[in-house]
């Protein structure tokens, strides 16, 4: 028997990380697995990368806020140098709200960009959009795609869609 | 502790939810609300235009009262998309499982309330088109704005926190609108949420990413929000006008930005679960909690009101103790004696917890304490301009026809975007909300 995908369907999240498990000691391969609502530990179960954009975040966060405040620090100094209040030119306490807010609006976005970008996303069609079974799997099914032997995909149970 | 009412599951949770949108209810009763508010949307808009047309001299402003109505509002507005940051971001990070039925409608009463408050400093500005002149931006004039003040800070402030909202809002969204594609049965239906949607499917390494980054993000807006009405408090704080120079002002502020937040989403919440039949999701359990945060803010702002008592008469400054006898005894102490039963006494009857399960106790208090943020608010800007430091400048200020129509224009701005949003959006979160009935199901 030839190497395909399948799709299989569960009803509840148990009966598909049981799936998991045992197409992975059978020899499956474990392809993806789909949920309505996120299931703590099914990303480490499926053995898909779990990336870690926090650093990225961290990163973009603090360039955020350099680059706030050196664009106070450079005008107020250099660019359009105006005595205000008897306050030096450089009176960086008066900096740092916009710091900050620079700081945290660069790590969003980072932070909204980078699901999009590891997700795949966003993308108009996937191929697994053309079984009708697969809508449910938004609000009601749970899936499980997995490539290897047709039989043992057989044997874990659920109700089978061949792709 | 079970917060969903009845045995659901993800299926019914989405049929449920969706089906507000699939199946609306009231449809007649929504087309007559969305008609009048169109009505006061268009009345802002004549407020606007008149505004243009004519100049700040329509309204009621004078000196010493440089910041009438507008300004009253703009604070006002902002507190109120506080509580929507603070639902979803602040009590998601404190594991509060009863957000979950709530964060999405009150994420959306934030964003329109922020889009409200945005139009109040601009029109403000006297002459609106130039409203460009905040943002940092090479031009011909070699000019550039001034980091010192706080209402540059308010600029960045606002448009950063109406961005992450945004995204905040947004982001929660997608897997809603996926099974929006997913369930609607008309072509266009799908087309249209399935655009929305993103093509979100809802593997695993979809959601693995998404709470990750949901996470970050509260952890993104938790110190933002706190940092906003901050810095709205410093635009009066660092002034030199009695009753604003106080170093209470930002967490004063703070706490009552979210004290007023929650009024308003306990005064949406009541008629939404009931129109559109949702009290398994928002049960009394959910009032209830609201209701004690409703009476912890309270408190934490009655205690900032006798702060600013205390501190005037410690501070033994003639004008301090003047403007803060005035608001007892002057011409607009009507309005503080309303501020005080609204925003004191009022939620101090929720320590009975009978109260607190009172759908019509909970209606009318929240009103109340919405009515007496808005004369807080007129408190701080209005009386202590009017009594500023010498007496010979002091001087009253009245709304004109004209303050009193943006502001009505805005009221009804909100309610029109309300209305669009739960008749198109999925107005609590379903994949949450499944989440949460197969885990308590569990139990």
């Amino acid at each position: 028997m030839s190497e395909r995908s399948w799709l299989l369907q569960f009803p509840d999240q148990e009966l598909l990380l049981e799936a998991v498990d045992r197409a992975r000691e059978t020899g499956l391969k474990v392809l993806d697995a789909y949920a309505p609502y996120p299931i703590e530990g099914l990303q480490q179960r499926v053995g898909g990368p779990v990336t870690r954009t926090s650093w990225l975040i961290f990163l973009a966060g603090l360039s955020g806020a350099a680059l706030g405040f050196a664009l106070c620090s450079w005008s107020a100094v250099w660019a359009y140098p105006f005595q205000i209040g008897g306050t030096p030119l450089f009176s960086w306490p008066a900096f740092l709200p916009i710091t900050f807010e620079c700081g945290v609006l660069l790590a969003a976005l980072t932070a909204f960009v980078s699901v999009f970008a590891q997700a795949g996303l966003p993308r108009y069609h996937h191929p697994l959009f053309d079984f009708e079974a697969f809508r449910a799997a938004s609000y009601n099914g749970f899936f499980l795609q997995v490539r290897g032997d047709y039989e043992a995909a057989r044997q874990l149970g659920g109700v089978f869609h061949a792709e | 502790m079970k917060w969903i009412e009845g045995r659901h599951t993800p299926e019914t949770v989405s049929a449920r939810i969706a089906g507000v949108i699939l199946q609306p209810p009231h449809q007649r009763l929504w087309w007559q609300l969305l008609g009048l508010s169109a009505l006061g949307v268009l009345w802002l808009v004549v407020s606007i235009g008149v505004l243009l047309y004519r100049g700040i001299g329509v309204w009621g402003v004078n000196r010493p009262v440089g910041w009438g109505l507008a300004i009253v509002n703009f604070v006002w507005w902002i507190g109120i998309g506080h509580a929507g940051t603070l639902i979803s971001a602040i009590l998601l990070l404190a594991r509060q499982e009863w957000r979950t039925s709530i964060n999405r409608f009150a994420e959306a009463m934030t964003l329109f309330a922020v889009c409200c408050a945005g139009l109040f400093p601009l029109l403000h500005l006297g002459r609106p088109w130039y409203f460009y002149w905040l943002a940092p931006y090479p031009n011909r004039m070699l000019l550039w704005p001034n980091w010192r003040s706080p209402l540059i800070w308010d600029f960045f402030a606002v448009s950063t926190y109406l961005t992450v909202s945004l995204l905040f809002w947004y982001l929660g969204l997608v897997p809603d609108l996926a099974v929006m594609r997913d369930r609607a049965t008309s072509l266009w239906q799908r087309r249209i949420y399935g655009f929305f949607a993103l093509g979100w499917r809802g593997s695993s390494r979809h959601w693995s990413v998404h709470q990750r980054a949901y996470l970050l993000l509260a952890c993104l807006a938790t110190p933002l929000v706190v940092s906003v009405h901050s810095i709205v408090s410093l635009d009066f704080a660092a002034a030199l006008v009695p009753g604003w120079h106080s170093t209470i002002f930002p967490p004063f502020f703070v706490a009552g930005a979210i004290f007023s937040g929650f009024a308003m989403v306990v005064t949406l919440v009541i008629p939404l679960r009931y129109l559109f039949s949702l009290q398994d999701f928002i049960t009394e359990r959910h009032l209830d909690a609201m209701a004690k945060m409703l009476l912890l803010t309270s408190i934490l702002v009655s205690y900032g009101y006798l702060c600013e008592g205390f501190c005037a008469w410690y501070s033994g400054l003639r004008p301090e103790i003047s403007t803060a006898l005035d608001r007892f005894q002057g011409v607009y102490a009507p309005i503080y004696w309303v501020l005080l039963l609204g925003n004191s006494l009022a939620p101090l009857c929720f320590f009975w917890p009978a109260a607190r399960r009172n759908i019509r106790v909970l209606l009318v208090v929240s009103v109340l304490i919405n009515i007496g943020m808005w004369t807080e608010r007129f408190i701080i800007v209005v009386q202590s301009l009017s009594h500023e430091f010498l007496p010979a400048a002091w001087r009253l200020y009245t709304p004109t026809i004209w303050d009193w129509g943006l502001y009505a224009g805005t009221l009804a701005l909100f309610s029109f975007l309300m209305l669009l949003f739960v008749r198109f959006l999925p107005v609590l979160s379903i994949s949450e909300l499944s989440k949460q009935a197969v885990e308590e199901s569990h139990e």
